[in-house]
């Protein structure tokens, strides 16, 4: 009780520290006076702080089980085990705002300590802090995480098992760090903007700021996507369902963001194009959390008790939106390039992968927001199915990967031509002979997409290999390198896993042994397990084929606060491939237990490839951060 | 009418421009409508002259004591409280999956009272229904 | 392009947007509360607050000449706001008024009426929330007002001085 009340305390604080902030500032600038970085730096750690305290009794709260709390009432239960408990935290609306507001806070907090002129860091601070006020606010006026029952309830209302989960504990954490981290490389461009200091040097900095958050959105994408693909029970990792593709388009907008900052870096240009991304990126964040925050794609009961919430975040997101772009518009920063130019350079290539990148998100954008759209303004009920992303997507994803496995071995300066024609005489071959081997030993439909798909994978693989190894700059060029190399084995899992993926349904009682296709199953037996709120029923299975022959153990748990059945998969996983085992409760026969089986080709890859792309923008975040001002 | 040099050039480019991106957003806009999938209640379906012969999403409340299993498939009824659709399914359940409680089958119509299912989706809470499923259970009820 | 023209061009745009997706957020809420106003009460069954093996039915609002029916729950906060106003409509006005608890654990409501005091003549209980769609209600609280089973008023969110006054004026 005294808790909630000392976190709610330190929230208003926050953000009364904040508007303080924000005014010195403004005062600072009408005055022309002169920049006190000292009492900046006071208010901006003194929110920061506040906000740790806020969030950090938040979370005591959720592991006291203090009930007298309403997050805690609604989203906990003392049963619960202590990890979800304290993960409990910021699994709820209120909850994950505070953290979100932390981030920002932190953001602003180590921002404050990097080498950045005087100029520019107090722009960058003034802007983030105005961001962090918008948020707090919305937080006190429509989700206060502290607000109290009195009396106090004596159990909690949460245990729904389905996020009882390690992977939903950590994954948001990876998301908003990803989303709200792109706040900072915002507020850092609108200071760039205002100060007309939009430069060479600028993109310098900002190049730590939008790399480290796009590779912990990667990693975060990642843990959703795996998250989705051994809890649902599908078989699938990605559904391009809209929650999934809210935190796809910001990582499409800042993976462009980060090639045009390359371009403005070595070559001083772009500098509005990349302006115009680094806001962009930050919306779209915006976005994702509006779509998922406001109650849009959710039930009506979820947010029942406050209508205005959705209002407020539209309102919130367009106004930051609006002035962004006006500033952007109004500041344009201009520059005449009067270098020399040739076609086949490597800035040409960027921009080209800029545009492809752009087409990319705007046909997530709107297979995502069409649907929502239509059924605002006609009232139709419609959803998108992947289809329309993949007959899309795939064409120009073919045309992607030719260009990214050139575009990177050109040079900055001069015209190239020669050394690529040299380049297309080793890697043609090569992926094709490789791609013809693949597809005439394990597949038996020869279809277009699915070789375009392998070859141009293929050939991607192995330009980053032969560009790794006549590399001259190995350290420059690591983290590209390592990323590039891990799209391209992500799409050559991907295409492999469509094609080669198997699926069986079927029921079965113990001791049956069924043939399907070259899989043979056997149903060996049954075992039942008690724990302290379920029951788990394991089925035990003998999945063979002609080299391969693993036991899996699914099970299905029953629940009893609240009753719910949930069916735990049993996946046993190598290099080639992942045997995905799970049962269902067959109401109607008893002795008979449903049964799916899936065979998913490469899953490992899957999740390594992301993994090494995540990788290859944490080393060039870090070397970015210690390499010297140019 | 006499065109310099550069404005021939600039309006080459331009026009080439303008046809790939008109190629291009022809493309988008052609999946898209080929990849809808429109949603319908059972009262939806009962308004309309024409059955769909493509794919549809159908959502309602799964009615009570109406789920039966055949040699190899499941039939239950699917209701807005209103009227009633047969749907036939020959898969597996999933988990949330209960009488009484809301579902989207995704399938093709046989013919007007009769639906057969390709997949169930019910991924959701216990405390999730689909907005879809919401509203028109709500409308059904106010009307009575 | 001018300047100016771009910046008033960014806030039509935005200001579309912010129509078209107002519009979106509240395509589900299209069935407006006093759509339900003049209807008669569905059919709806509730257990007991008090005992688990008696039920309550849309009879008992039918068969009353005025009455309010009150959605609440332990855990609202808002409910605590309208919590005096119920009291003094029963205390004072001699209103009955029949409470639907809302999604609530039994002993965390005893607990609540046990401190502020029970306005309720009875209590249905609605554990899952499933009898307040029916309804058309959205979530805690909401008050309805029924005369002769008929609904005539509804109120989403806690109620307040208007709210009482006019309750009142409907049951002249």
């Amino acid at each position: 009780m005294l808790f909630g009340y000392i976190g709610n305390l330190a929230l208003f604080l926050s953000l009364i520290f904040n508007v303080f902030l924000i005014f010195s500032s403004i005062k600072t600038i009408k005055n022309n006076n002169h920049i006190n970085l000292k009492k900046i730096n006071f208010l901006n750690n003194s929110v920061f702080y506040l906000l740790l305290i806020s969030f950090l009794i938040l979370i005591y709260c959720f592991t006291t089980s203090d009930f007298s709390n309403v997050a805690v009432y609604k989203n906990s239960h003392t049963e619960k085990p202590l990890i979800y408990k304290i993960s409990g935290a910021w699994g709820n609306h209120e909850g994950s705002m505070v953290l979100f507001i932390l981030i920002l806070s932190f953001f602003s907090f180590i921002f404050f300590r990097s080498k950045v002129s005087e100029q520019l860091r107090f722009y960058t601070i003034f802007f983030q802090a105005i961001l962090i006020s918008i948020f707090l606010i919305f937080l006190i006026l429509t989700s206060n995480p502290f607000d109290q029952i009195d009396p106090k309830p004596l159990q909690g209302l949460g245990l729904n098992p389905i996020l009882q989960d390690p992977l939903l504990a950590i994954h948001p954490p990876f998301l908003y760090f990803g989303y709200v981290g792109f706040s900072l490389v915002f507020s850092f461009t609108l200071a760039g903007l205002v100060t007309n200091s939009f430069d060479k040097s600028w993109s310098q900095y900002a190049n730590f700021w939008i790399i480290l958050p796009w590779s912990l959105l990667t990693i975060g994408i990642g843990l959703g996507s795996f998250w989705a693909y051994y809890e649902l029970g599908w078989g699938g990792y990605w559904f391009w369902d809209p929650v999934e593709n809210a935190s796809l388009m910001p990582w499409l907008s800042a993976t462009a963001l980060i090639h045009s900052n390359i371009v403005t870096l070595k070559k001083d240009k772009l500098h509005s194009w990349t302006a115009l991304l680094a806001i962009f990126t930050f919306i779209m964040s915006l976005l994702g959390t509006f779509l998922v925050r406001s109650g849009i794609l959710n039930s009506v009961h979820a947010f029942a008790n406050d209508p205005y919430r959705g209002v407020y975040i539209l309102s919130m997101i367009l106004l930051i939106t609006f002035f962004s772009l006006a500033i952007f518009i109004i500041k344009n920063p201009k520059k005449t390039l009067n270098q020399e130019h040739f076609f086949l350079q490597k800035d040409n290539f960027i921009l080209l992968n800029n545009y492809f990148l752009i087409f990319f998100l705007s046909v997530v954008l709107v297979g995502t927001v069409y649907p929502i759209i239509l059924d605002a303004v006609s009232g139709r009920s419609i959803s998108v199915g992947p289809v329309y992303y993949h007959t899309i997507l795939a064409p120009f994803l073919f045309i992607f990967l030719f260009f990214m496995s050139h575009g990177p071995l050109l040079s900055w300066n001069k015209q190239d031509k020669f050394l690529q024609l040299k380049n297309i005489k080793i890697f043609l071959p090569i992926s094709v002979v490789t791609s013809l081997i693949i597809i005439f030993w394990f597949f038996d439909q020869k279809d277009i997409t699915l070789i375009l798909g392998l070859l141009l994978s293929i050939y991607l693989i192995i330009s980053v290999i032969f560009d790794l190894i006549s590399q001259k700059a190995l350290k420059l060029n690591f983290g590209r390198l390592t990323s590039h190399l891990g799209f391209g084995i992500l799409i050559f899992s991907i295409f492999i896993n469509a094609y080669l993926s198997k699926e069986i349904n079927t029921s079965m009682k113990v001791g049956d042994e069924i043939k399907i296709e070259e899989f043979t199953i056997k149903f060996s037996s049954i075992n039942k397990n008690k724990k302290d709120n379920y029951e788990e029923v394991f089925g035990n299975f003998l999945v063979s084929n002609k080299d391969e022959k693993v036991e899996l153990s699914p099970s299905i748990r029953k629940y009893n606060q609240p009753a719910q059945i949930t069916s735990e998969v049993s996946i046993k996983s190598n290099f080639i491939a992942d045997y995905y085992f799970a049962i269902n409760l067959s109401e109607f026969e008893k002795d008979k237990i449903m049964v799916r089986f899936y065979f998913k080709p490469l899953m490992f890859w899957i999740w390594f490839s992301i993994l090494l792309i995540a990788l290859g923008g944490f080393y060039q975040s870090l070397r970015f951060k210690n390499e010297p001002k140019i | 009418m006499i065109l310099s040099k550069s404005t021939k050039i600039r309006l080459r480019f331009f026009s080439i421009i303008f046809t790939i991106v008109s190629i291009i957003i022809f493309f988008v806009y052609d999946n898209l409508q080929k990849n809808i999938v429109y949603f319908y209640s059972p009262e939806d379906l009962k308004n309309l002259s024409v059955t769909p012969t493509n794919k549809i999403r159908l959502g309602g409340l799964v009615k009570q004591n109406s789920l039966k299993a055949n040699a190899n498939s499941y039939v239950f009824i699917i209701t807005d409280f209103k009227n009633e659709i047969f749907v036939e399914y020959n898969g597996l359940l999933p988990n949330l999956f209960a009488e009484g409680k809301s579902a989207v089958a995704e399938g093709v119509l046989r013919d007007k009272k009769y639906f057969v299912a390709s997949s169930i989706l019910a991924k959701h809470d216990e405390n999730y229904m689909p907005r879809e499923i919401s509203n028109t259970l709500k409308k059904n009820e106010l009307k009575k | 392009m001018n300047q100016k023209y771009k910046i008033v061009i960014l806030g039509a745009t935005t200001v579309i947007i912010f129509i078209l997706f107002l519009k979106a957020i509240n395509t589900d809420k299209v069935y407006q509360p006093n759509q339900m106003v003049n209807k008669k009460i569905p059919e709806i069954i509730l257990e007991d607050f008090n005992n688990k093996n008696s039920k309550i039915d849309q009879n008992i609002f039918s068969q009353k000449d005025f009455v309010l029916i009150n959605i609440w729950a332990s855990w609202c906060v808002p409910c605590l706001i309208e919590h005096p106003f119920l009291m003094s409509l029963k205390n004072k006005n001699k209103i009955d008024i029949i409470g639907i608890n809302y999604k609530d654990e039994n002993t965390n409501a005893q607990n609540f009426l046990k401190k502020y005091g029970n306005p309720y003549s009875r209590i249905g209980v609605d554990k899952k929330g499933e009898v307040t769609i029916q309804l058309g209600a959205y979530g805690v609280p909401e008050t309805y007002v029924l005369k002769k089973g008929l609904i005539i008023f509804k109120h989403i969110g806690p109620i307040n001085e208007d709210i009482v006054n006019k309750i009142l004026e409907l049951k002249k």
